[in-house]
Order: C-alpha cells, then structure tokens, then sequence
C-alpha cells in the first residue's frame, strides 16, 4: 500500500464515518478547528482507524497530540510502515 | 411545568440520577417505561415468599464503606436495614470435577487466611492477588474519593493474565474468577480492574438487605417524592427534542411533552439511538453502540420445596460442573456454565428462607419469539421452555440430590426481555470487555449526559456509580467529591 493510498483510505473512511466533506480535507485542515470535530470524537477516530487498518492502537499520548488531517496521516503511514518492518 | 432535568430510565442509575440533581434543588422528572420503578431489582412475590431477581448481596454496605456512603449521601441509608450474611461462608463454590468446595468467609483478611490455608504453596500469589485488587478498587473514580478519571480500560490486562501471571494453580484461579459472575464477563475478557471494581467491596463485607431489593427501591421512591421529583411510570420516551441544536424536552409514548433543559438518558444505548434525531450522533459513534456486546442472559428457576439447602438463609452457592464454567457464562446450552442459588425468604418470618432462586446464565439470542402476531405464546417458545424448565431442574440434582420442590416456577431470556425492558435480556446489560470502548457519561449533544451500567460498571454499585460520573460532569466532580467525603 503506498502513501497515497494509505492517505485515500484515511479520507474516505473519515469522510464517511464523521460525515465530512472530502472537499475540506486537505492534509493541513484542523479536525478540531476546521473539519468540526470534538475531543469525544477521538475514541471514535482510533476506532475507526483500527478497523480501516486492522491494526490495534494503543498509542493514547500520540492520539491526544492529534490536531491536523495530516497528523493522522503521518502517524497511520508511520505505523504501518513499522509493523511491515516487524513482521 | 420546565424541568432542568428529566432522567430517562428509573432503574437504579436513573433514581440516583435524579435523587443528587434533586437534593440540589434542581426541578427533575424521572420517566420509566415500566409500572414502576426499578422493577428488575424490587423482584416479585408469590406463595408467601419474596423471590429478588434483581438484588441478592452487596459488599461495601457496612457502615462508612463504599455503598453505604452513596446511600447515605442519596438520604435512603435510614430506610434501609443491611444484615451481615455468614461471616464463615457468606458463598460456598462447589465444584464437581474435580470435587472441591471453598466457603468465602467475610473481611479481606478473613479471606486471604483461608486462601492461605486451601492453597499453602501459593501465598504469593493470593497476596499479591489481593494487593492488585485494593490498587485497582483505589484508582477507580467514585470507589475512590481521591481518584479523578476512569482508567484505561482498553488498555487493561484481563483477569485471566493476571491470574496467569500470578498462579498455575487451576483450582486457585477457579475461587478467584468465581465472581465474575456479578459482572457477567468472562475472566479472559474483563478488564481487571473493572472486576476488581465489582469484587473488592464483597472482598471486605457481604450484607443483603431486609426486605430485599425492594426496600431498596421503596428508598429511592419515597426520598424521591420527599424531593419533590415528579415521577412518570408507564410512560416511555418516543423521543429527545431540540431546540438550537440542544435538548429541551421529551415527547413520550402517551404523546405528553416534557420540557427541560437537560437529559440523564441511562437506558440500553441502542435505545437511545432511537429517539435521537439522526444526524445529531456521527455515523461512526453510531455504530460503536450498536455494536457493543451484550452480557450473558439467564434462566431463572424460582421454587420453595419441604427442605431447601442449609446454607441457604444467610448465603449464597455457587455451583461449578468443571473448573472452567467460569469461561462458559454464554453457552447456548445450561449444561457447561455455572449456576447461582440464593435463598427466597418467607415473608412474615424475614429472613428465614422458605425457597430458593436460581440462576443459569446463557448467551443472548437464545430462544425464537416468545409470541406469535396475535400476541399469544408460541408452540415452539413453550416447546423450548419446558426443555429449559426439565435441564435446570436436572443440573440443580446434580448439586443437590436430596432436592425436591412442591412448586417451582421458570423465566427465561424473554422474561428477562420484557420484565426488565432490556432489548437483549441480558443480566447486566452492556458487557465491559477489553477491545469494546462503552460510551462515556459525555456526548457530543449539548444538554445529553449518559448514565447505566453500560457506561461505568455493572450491578447496583456500578449504576450508582455511573449516575455520579454523569451528574459530576454536570455540577462538577470535585464538588460532589467533596460532599460525598463528609458522608464517611
């Protein structure tokens, strides 16, 4: 899975489960600010996530630090790439 | 009439709701679907003797301990007359295979000597076992006065690794997880500090109440009317209303509308879904309840016959076929899993139990409809029920042989289903599981706050403990905190 595609299923699967327009998800867009979304959505975001990846995410401080589209990005590319090195 | 607030749901989570938003002067309306409040826990009588199908024991009932303070800041600790179980065996476990039997005595170091003496070569791990427990009963918010936030629970180990990692001992291991069924989640599956939550206050004390679950509800009820709490019984709600994107009210099934500017809702969270307008919730959140697991459901057997157990009237059984029914609280079949007994006390003589209630717990979904389109029973579902009604009475031989009933009586899931208005039937509603994340007391509707036992713990103590976590994010949690320390 490249970047790109990685970054295609974050969107959509977002886009879909937070009911957002892919319009307004550029990387640099704040979930928070921007795209709407609030500290209780959170549990739901690694939820969602896990289940676009089929990966657990355990990473609680890493979460809270989320602001932008593009941190997500970074740290779901992140981790796969890790967990590709590991397996 | 404006309310401030109006508390879905008078199970017990809904009557503490509205009892410390009331005690704060606040105007509350508490609606309940049933014909009265806390049906499951209030139970039922018949022939003379009181049958709690709700509430049987509690720990942390003794004066100044957990329950009882709650009680007594809620202003029903004077109404209620807790009494102290068997302090030598307030649970016996028995097990067939293999054939081993442990009495729970009463008080934490009552139970760690006899743990000592049944298992001398694994001191170890029983303390440390222990130790775990009052860590963990001391980190969870409420049960502690100290601590701040709910923990981790995706993050948990589950009580089977940390049995594992303290014992091989099976027979040990057994003892240990045997409450589980107060919370109705397997060991492997629990979160360990949610089971230390449940079991570290029957760890210190273990009382039931006089009169039963009943006293406990008749509680809440007349403190709730000394409040001034209008209390709607037969009604449920078709729907949470809003205006400028917050709650103001609820319409309810007679087509009454109640205003307010904020809502308690502590039913089933599926259910909630159903009377909120859709776009309010994300797909995403939406989906996380509908998905969340449900705890075991359970046959019933109620009966009274010329000689019920010894041991019976002031304790309880906990009745294995194998050292791992513990495991097995979802089988589809009666046969595997464990069983519960408890006595049924006689009404005039209180305590003196002149029958039994037991309990056989198995998963969720197990019966077809219970009634046909016209309403009637169906063939199949009274078919199914006396095969249920014959293996129950087979599995009670197997513990008892000498037993035999004058009378006895069968529920199912589908009583449980319609009795205590639960869509799946199940003993303690919502499961706590590792890898499932419940709902929180917050959600994203302004003026919507949740409370049951689904979003905190499960039994009387969790749902009181859920009711707090929701009011505190309404008037603060280190308020409540702070009132609740001056009930010690």
């Amino acid at each position: 899975m490249t970047d790109q595609q990685i970054i295609e299923r974050i969107n959509t699967s977002l886009a879909e489960e937070f009911e957002l327009d892919l319009q307004d998800m550029t990387s640099e867009a704040n979930l928070f600010t921007d795209l709407g979304l609030d500290s209780l959505d959170l549990v739901d975001l690694v939820i969602v996530l896990e289940g676009a990846f089929g990966f657990k995410i355990r990473e609680q401080e890493t979460v809270r630090q989320i602001r932008t589209l593009e941190d997500i990005h970074r740290f779901v590319i992140d981790k796969k790439r890790s967990l590709e090195r590991t397996a | 009439m404006n309310y401030d607030f109006a508390v879905i749901g008078g199970g017990i989570a809904g009557l503490t709701a509205a009892l410390i938003l009331a005690r704060r002067g606040l105007r509350v309306a508490l609606v309940e679907k049933g014909e009265r409040t806390a049906t499951l826990v209030r139970g039922f009588e018949r022939r003379g003797l009181r049958f709690d199908t709700g509430f049987h024991y509690a720990g942390g009932l003794a004066p100044g301990d957990i329950l009882d303070r709650f009680c007594q800041y809620l202003g029903i600790a004077e109404k209620l007359s807790p009494q102290p179980l068997n302090a030598d065996a307030y649970d016996t476990l028995r097990c067939l295979q293999p054939e081993f039997e442990f009495r729970f005595p009463s008080g934490r170091e009552p139970l760690r000597q006899r743990l000592h003496a049944t298992f001398p070569r694994e001191g170890g791990a029983i303390d440390a076992y222990l130790l775990e427990i009052d860590r963990a009963v001391a980190a969870f918010p409420y049960m502690s006065l100290e601590a701040a936030q709910p923990p981790e629970l995706a993050e948990s180990p589950t009580l089977q690794q940390v049995l594992d990692r303290l014992t091989g001992d099976r027979r040990l291991q057994m003892v240990l997880s045997i409450h589980t069924f107060l919370h109705g989640v397997a060991p492997a599956q629990i979160p360990f500090p949610l089971h230390a939550m449940v079991v570290g206050p029957y760890y210190r004390t273990a009382h039931t109440l006089q009169g039963g679950g009943a006293s406990l509800a008749d509680a809440f009820d007349g403190e709730l009317a000394r409040l001034g709490v209008d209390t709607f019984c037969g009604e449920g709600v078709e729907a949470i209303l809003l205006a400028s994107d917050r709650v103001s009210g609820l319409r309810l099934t007679g087509g009454r509308t109640l205003a307010c500017n904020g809502c308690i809702a502590t039913l089933h969270p599926r259910q909630l879904l159903d009377l909120v307008p859709d776009p309010v919730f994300r797909p995403a959140y939406r989906r996380r309840l509908h998905s969340l697991e449900e705890t075991p459901s359970a046959c019933f057997r109620f009966g009274a016959g010329p000689e019920p157990p010894s041991g019976l009237g002031d304790g309880n059984f906990f009745l294995l076929p194998t050292v791992e029914a513990c495991s097995r609280l979802e089988e589809m079949d009666l046969a595997p899993g464990p069983l519960y007994v408890t006595g049924a006390p006689s009404i005039k003589s209180g305590c003196q139990p002149g029958g039994y209630l037991s309990i056989f717990p198995i998963g969720t979904r197990m019966l077809g409809p219970a009634r046909k389109g016209d309403g009637r029973r169906d063939a199949a579902y009274t078919l199914e029920k006396g095969r249920l009604e014959q293996k129950m009475r087979d599995k009670m031989l197997l513990f008892f042989p000498q037993w035999g009933d004058d009378w006895s009586e069968a529920a199912t899931p589908h009583t449980l289903c319609d009795y205590g208005h639960s869509p799946a039937g199940s003993l303690y509603g919502v499961k706590h599981r590792v890898g499932q994340t419940n709902p929180q007391a917050r959600t994203r509707l302004p003026g919507l706050w949740l409370a049951g036992q689904a979003t905190a713990a499960p039994g009387v103590l969790g749902a009181i403990i859920s009711a707090f976590l929701a009011c505190g994010e309404i008037v603060g949690h280190e308020k409540l905190r702070q009132e609740l320390q001056a009930c010690r």
